[in-house]
């Protein structure tokens, strides 16, 4: 675009002759436009989970584990906080599965998951816990901040390609304060340990399968690529009418 | 009654199958971002343009015609990827940021539609003046502020 905006005759009077080349050129633009994307979409997928660590699709959320035991590092941040605790591998206390839940958290199903919680014995001395960052922590009745040396006890899922992270759903403090850690839903539903424990096909009854609404994420994908594509090529086709 | 609403649509098959998809949100984060670029960088620009800057080197009508056109095709993109944002997390609008959000919003529409249905209608007699009128400048300094705003609660609605 050498010479900024100017004006085309009238569209009726010249569509074919000086548009040829134009039309070329914004092809071939759509073609960059379509490889980097690939490319970007190509390197995402086999990127590894260490940046993408938002939502609960890498853990596995079929298994709720009961764990407590003493904070050993903290360091608080955004967008979550790692605290690494150290085992004590206690047994789950009596009457865990009917403690009173934070606000919130019984309309999104927690209690199941306290009825669905088993003792923990995946075989780490030290578990990496990822909560949230500090302004939700606060927000979920977190006064104060953590203490290194401090005695935790949490409900949560354990990283399904990293054996030494778990992710409570909500913990609590020595003193018994109920400290909420999940937004939304779970992408599974945890099952009781008794229950179809081959923990990949797990479907147990008010559990969500785990090709849930018969939508494999390929459809997901297809779905979402076509209706980018459409809007893009329908932006380029309007913007040219525009511009004439 | 949104809490009861937002946790119906957490629990739609579409909900669970798109939270299932790995990546996809962060993917649909990315053209939403995108989006925003195309629909509110333009829309800047003319705002500008209608606050004064630029009046020697282009018109109105025609900075209009270029720049708008690009920000409806940022707006169609940033909406689509929206609402698909919503329906993989429906708890983002329980947020305290989401009111601000979706009023600025409101704001902006409504401000897009007295300036289309007032002072613009008349762009022939003003297009070319090294003054725009008052009218034309509250708009594009509404614009301005309301987009910008939208943005920056849409980002709270992570953190509030």
């Amino acid at each position: 675009m050498p010479h900024g905006i100017t004006h085309e005759p009238p569209a009726h009077a010249t569509t074919a002759v000086p548009t040829v080349p134009k039309r070329r050129r914004m092809r071939t633009a759509l073609a960059a436009l379509a490889t980097g994307g690939g490319a970007l979409a190509a390197s995402m997928l086999t990127a590894t989970p260490a940046w993408a660590h938002h939502g609960w699709e890498e853990f596995d959320t079929t298994r709720a584990y009961y764990i407590s035991g003493t904070i050993s590092k903290i360091d608080l941040g955004n967008p979550h906080s790692h605290v690494t605790i150290t085992l004590d591998n206690s047994p789950i206390p009596q009457g865990f599965s009917e403690r009173e839940l934070p606000e919130g958290l019984g309309e999104l199903g927690t209690r199941d998951t306290l009825n669905a919680t088993r003792p923990y014995d995946q075989g780490q001395e030290q578990l990496e816990l990822v909560l949230s960052g500090p302004d939700y922590l606060a927000r979920w009745g977190m006064d104060r901040d953590l203490q290194e040396g401090e005695w935790l006890e949490m409900v949560g899922f354990v990283n399904e390609s990293v054996p030494t992270e778990f992710r409570p759903e909500l913990f609590w403090l020595e003193d018994g304060k109920a400290i909420r850690q999940r937004l939304g839903s779970l992408p599974n539903q945890p099952v009781p340990p008794g229950q179809n424990t081959d923990s990949d096909s797990a479907s147990a009854p008010g559990g969500t399968d785990d090709s849930a609404g018969g939508l494999p994420p390929s459809a997901i994908w297809t779905g979402a690529a076509v209706v980018m594509v459409a809007i893009v090529a329908g932006g380029a086709v309007y913007l040219r009418r525009r511009a004439r | 009654m949104l809490t009861g609403l937002l946790t119906w649509l957490a629990a739609t098959d579409l909900s669970v199958a798109m939270r299932g998809t790995r990546l996809l949100y962060p993917v649909l984060e990315c053209v939403h971002l995108i989006g925003i670029a195309v629909l509110v960088g333009p829309a800047l620009a003319f705002d500008m343009r209608l606050l004064g800057v630029g009046h020697r080197l282009l018109s109105v009508d025609v900075a209009a015609k270029y720049l708008l056109s690009l920000s409806r095709i940022g707006f169609i993109l940033a909406v689509t990827t929206g609402f698909a944002l919503l329906v993989a997390n429906p708890w983002a609008a329980a947020s305290s940021a989401a009111p601000f959000k979706f009023g600025l919003l409101a704001i902006a529409g409504v401000n897009i539609a007295i300036f289309h249905a007032g002072i613009y209608r008349r762009v022939g007699s003003w297009s070319h003046s090294p003054r725009t009128p008052v009218s034309a400048k509250v708009a594009g300094a509404i614009s301005t502020v309301s987009w910008a705003g939208v943005i920056v609660s849409g980002r709270m609605l992570a953190y509030a």
